[in-house]
């Protein structure tokens, strides 16, 4: 995935065809992140930090829902890969960026967590199960993608 | 329909969104650190959501890189919860706590 173009309207990627492949079975893995995992880190010491909680965790099921269903759309929707000799340009807006990044994050960080948090001091390294390699594969597609979105974000506009 | 004999029971003048304490600052928003943020993503993030300058954001972001967490703002409870709410959406490990 390269950067083509970054202007005030949006940005569009180059994608090479199995890369589109790639990160259409990334985003289908969403959402992985379970909010219960910030109570767990923190547990609430009073009653109406444990409400603020789970509030907090109700607004993140909320969320997913719906950028479950924007994500379908989104996948589904005519012309936002446009195939040309190269592969296929895809056009976000810079909103759909932001976006598409909170995305992946989920992603990477729901996968970190179910491969037990690997790259703490405190944690054995993960199992080399079939489903771990796929963990690790996610988290690591996910912050390939992430990366490229961010270098985007960041560069000058044309 | 009430009976005479049921008590009255007076609307709150002053709704629990509405307290002086929701909207003044006494609490701390933190995010901690987990080492599977990108640096850039959380930068991003920290711009986003408070609207900070690159610097600032890059400053706070290696805060809680290199001591484990970063204390981002102080705000009134409405505030604070919005921020965590904000946070969380990114995935960012953010809590909120009162302060001393």
């Amino acid at each position: 995935m390269q950067l083509l173009k970054r202007d005030q309207t949006g940005i569009v990627f180059l994608l090479g065809k199995r890369e589109r492949e790639l990160m259409i079975s990334l985003l289908k893995r969403y959402p992985v992140m379970v909010g219960a995992h910030f109570r767990a880190r923190h547990p609430a010491r009073t009653p109406e930090t444990k409400k603020n909680q789970e509030v907090l965790e109700e607004a993140l099921a909320e969320q997913q829902n719906e950028n479950r269903r924007a994500l379908e759309q989104m996948l589904n929707e005519t012309g936002r890969f446009s195939e040309n000799e190269l592969g296929f340009a895809f056009k976000l807006s810079h909103s759909e960026v932001d976006w598409l990044l909170q995305v992946l994050n989920d992603v990477r960080v729901g996968s970190w967590i179910q491969l037990g948090e690997p790259d703490t001091n405190a944690k054995a390294p993960p199992a080399a199960t079939e489903e771990n390699v796929q963990l690790a594969w996610a988290m690591e597609m996910a912050g390939h993608f992430q990366h490229i979105l961010l270098e985007a974000v960041n560069a000058p506009a044309e | 329909m009430p009976s005479t004999t049921d008590p009255l029971v007076l609307p709150s003048k002053r709704p629990k969104e509405q307290t002086s304490e929701s909207h003044e600052p006494g609490y701390v928003v933190i995010c901690w650190d987990d080492p599977v943020n990108l640096m850039d993503y959380v930068t991003h993030v920290f711009q986003k959501v408070f609207g900070w300058p690159r610097g600032k954001a890059e400053y706070h972001m290696l805060q809680v890189h290199n001591t484990g967490k970063s204390v981002l703002v102080r705000e009134s409870l409405e505030k604070a919860e919005h921020y965590v709410h904000q946070l969380q959406r990114y995935s960012l490990h953010a809590t909120m706590e009162r302060e001393d």
